[in-house]
């Protein structure tokens, strides 16, 4: 509809889905200015239009380096990938495993690009489709601000995908059993960005796969590059860790119900909706704990077995009260509700982290004395 | 009786049936002292594109309908005991009417949508209605909540009040089968710039901000919510600082809590900077219309025009 190029004209320019030069302003390709996308109506159907503010480079100089490659890194969903990788590490060192120390660096870096090459190819898509413009709370800024341009977000996903394969393929020479985790891995991770590709609407049985692949697959898979072989425990840990991050997805998700149900985006919480979900949450938390305690029950020593449910019992009951005035998807009750759970979600992790470390302590202290 | 907002006819007594004690005298208190701005956005759009006069009044009637039935039900779940001066229907008429009153409003809409014929235009009306009660559902929801978001609000009113003037605008079109989309998408993009404008306006008079039709000052604040200035000025602030702010008695009392008298108008300036953006926003969204419409349809550029004026300036 408008005449739109690669030179900046206006401060605004309105265009079309079906424009030619939709994507070109979506992706920013433009060097001298960024389109930043300000209003859209109709997102994601045929009738889609989008008015982007268009800015100077300039404009863009007061953010920081750190406000832009953070908020991309995901560090706070690090812990996703970076526990189950502790754990299978301290426990194989804890059992005395042979670990070959190279496939060990290689597999971690390997691990870590896949991750950063799903996150950012996830952030690129999210903005081409309009996810977030739709979910601006839980939207990664330095893309949908215009900070950084979602092609290079594009461009540094396949490199690190790329590095990541590179990285997998002495793995594969040394232990080709790992094959089979990475090839339930890629299987998920096709899927799930295939369908995000198609459409944003469904996301239904998505966050089974993200946590299959963060849980039990990870778990496994990693234990099977860095000494050809897995156990019982870790796929038992794996799961528990999948239940966990679950919750986790799915705390998000509630986060976001309202603006997820107005996109007619269908999750497990927008299909429960607000009050089911509430308890959705709740009953994943419950289940987290619980699966967490027997777990320990098992493997842990029942000292700390007590002392660690007690201490999630104590905490849970401190969160009540975020869970009792919690009436509205909107406001400030919603966001101390998703702080107080986060804050659990986190506390079952430093919980489980300590014990490990307690335990690789107290080996190494007898190992140093004999 | 016959009310009708300037030359257009909002309802006759012969629309509802006369057999159901209180009904029309409820409506005629309810329609009359109404300025009927939303029926008159619906005339003079449907006026620049031609659109029949017989869609025209049945058009301005629906939207005045469904302002009215949401009025009806607004002053009840607020408990508000004035409208327009008057006493609330709810007060007058006991409760109960007030609601069989508001939902007769809204049947009686969808039975003269059905009679029109127009599929898309039923769904889309059917839509709107649904946005504007997920809206008052979710603003009640949040009430004697004083640490709200900005963009929280935002939501509400997106749902809440732009939904009509999105209708405003785009309904004719939708009636007349229109064939330019993108028309049918700017227009729809401008009624919403114009519903936030409107809604955030109205929130200013609150505080007495070009508050030439003399509106209780505080009225929200005292009824425990905190509309989009209110959260505009508390953004960044303790919940000690807001608790304080929050359960001012007077205009003065809250600019004092807030920092004085200068801090109140710095606020504002930062306010109004903010909405002159998307009244920027709306001017593009005119160009781009200008554009596109025939030149029979010019007309309705120089009809929008003023509105940002109007609505959040508050200029006759």
């Amino acid at each position: 509809m408008d005449k739109v190029g690669t030179e900046k004209t206006d401060k605004f320019v309105t265009v079309k889905k079906d424009s030619p030069e939709f994507h070109k302003y979506l992706e920013n390709r433009a060097t001298n200015f960024r389109a930043v996308p300000v209003e859209s109506q109709n997102i994601n159907t045929e009738l889609e239009m989008v008015t982007f503010e268009l800015k100077e480079i300039s404009e863009f100089s007061a953010i920081t380096w750190k406000q832009k490659i953070v908020p991309l890194l995901k560090l706070n969903k690090f812990l996703y990938f970076f526990f189950p990788i502790f754990y299978v590490v301290t426990t194989s060192w804890l059992h005395s495993y042979e670990v070959d120390a190279v496939t060990l660096l290689l597999s971690w870096l390997s691990v870590t690009f896949l991750f950063l090459a799903v996150n950012l190819r996830a952030d690129y898509i999210d903005h081409m489709i309009g996810l977030d413009r739709i979910l601006k709370k839980t939207a990664t800024k330095p893309v949908s601000l215009g900070w950084v341009s979602a092609f290079k977000v594009k461009q540094f996903s396949y490199i690190f995908f790329a590095a990541s394969v590179i990285l997998g393929i002495p793995i594969v020479v040394a232990f080709p059993i790992t094959l089979l985790a990475m090839g339930c891995a890629t299987v998920i991770i096709f899927w799930a960005v295939l369908r995000q590709r198609q459409s944003f609407r469904s996301h239904l049985f998505g966050d089974l796969g993200w946590s299959l692949l963060l849980g039990p697959i990870l778990s496994v898979g990693f234990e099977l590059s860095i000494r050809g072989a897995s156990t019982v425990q870790t796929l038992l840990f794996g799961f528990v860790w999948g239940v966990v991050v679950f919750y986790r997805i799915q705390l998000q998700n509630f986060e976001v119900i309202m603006e997820a149900s107005v996109a007619k985006i269908k999750n497990g919480i927008t299909w429960l909706g607000f009050d089911k979900g509430k308890e959705l949450i709740i009953g994943l938390w419950g289940t987290s704990v619980l699966l967490f305690a027997a777990f320990h029950l098992m493997y842990s020593h029942w000292l700390y077995w007590i002392s660690t449910v007690v201490l999630c019992v104590i905490f849970t009951y401190r969160s009540r009260t975020s869970y009792q005035k919690l009436k509205s998807p909107l406001g400030s009750e919603m966001s101390l509700f998703i702080k107080d759970f986060h804050q659990l979600y986190v506390l079952l992790t430093v919980l489980w982290a300590v014990s490990l470390s307690f335990l690789f302590l107290v080996q190494m202290f007898a190992k140093v004395l004999g | 009786m016959i009310f009708a907002s300037q030359d257009l006819k909002i309802y006759s007594a012969q629309d509802f049936p006369a057999y159901l004690p209180k009904l029309n005298s409820l409506y005629d208190d309810l329609f009359s002292g109404g300025k009927g701005f939303r029926s008159q956005l619906v005339k003079w759009t449907s006026q620049s594109l031609s659109v029949p006069v017989e869609t025209q009044k049945l058009l301005a009637q629906t939207i005045e309908f469904i302002h009215n039935a949401s009025l009806l039900h607004d002053d009840l779940v607020d408990r508000s005991h004035l409208r327009r001066g008057k006493p609330a229907a709810w007060t007058k008429y006991t409760p109960e009417y007030a609601v069989l009153a508001g939902d007769y409003l809204l049947a009686r809409v969808m039975v003269n949508l059905s009679r029109f014929g127009n599929i898309d235009l039923v769904q889309y009306t059917a839509e709107m209605i649904s946005d504007l009660l997920e809206g008052e559902w979710l603003q009640d929801s949040v009430v004697g909540d004083f640490y709200i978001q900005l963009e929280q609000l935002d939501r509400i009113h997106e749902l809440k009040t732009s939904s009509l003037f999105k209708w405003c605008l785009k309904a004719p079109l939708v009636a007349s089968r229109y064939p330019n989309k993108t028309v049918v998408g700017l227009l729809e993009e401008m009624g919403s710039i114009l519903g936030q404008l409107f809604q955030r306006s109205d929130d200013l008079l609150d505080y007495d901000v070009r508050n030439a039709e003399n509106k209780a000052i505080l009225g929200d604040l005292k009824s425990k919510y905190l509309n989009s200035f209110g959260t505009f000025v508390c953004r960044g602030r303790s919940r000690d600082e807001i608790s304080k702010i929050v359960q001012s008695q007077s205009l003065g009392e809250f600019k004092l809590n807030l920092g004085g008298e200068a801090v109140f108008d710095a606020l504002l300036k930062e306010f109004d900077d903010i909405n002159s953006q998307k009244i920027q926003l709306y001017f593009h969204l005119l160009e781009k219309l200008k554009e596109q419409l025939q030149p029979s349809e010019q007309g309705l550029v120089t009809f929008l025009k003023p509105l940002p004026d109007l609505l959040y300036w508050r200029r006759k």
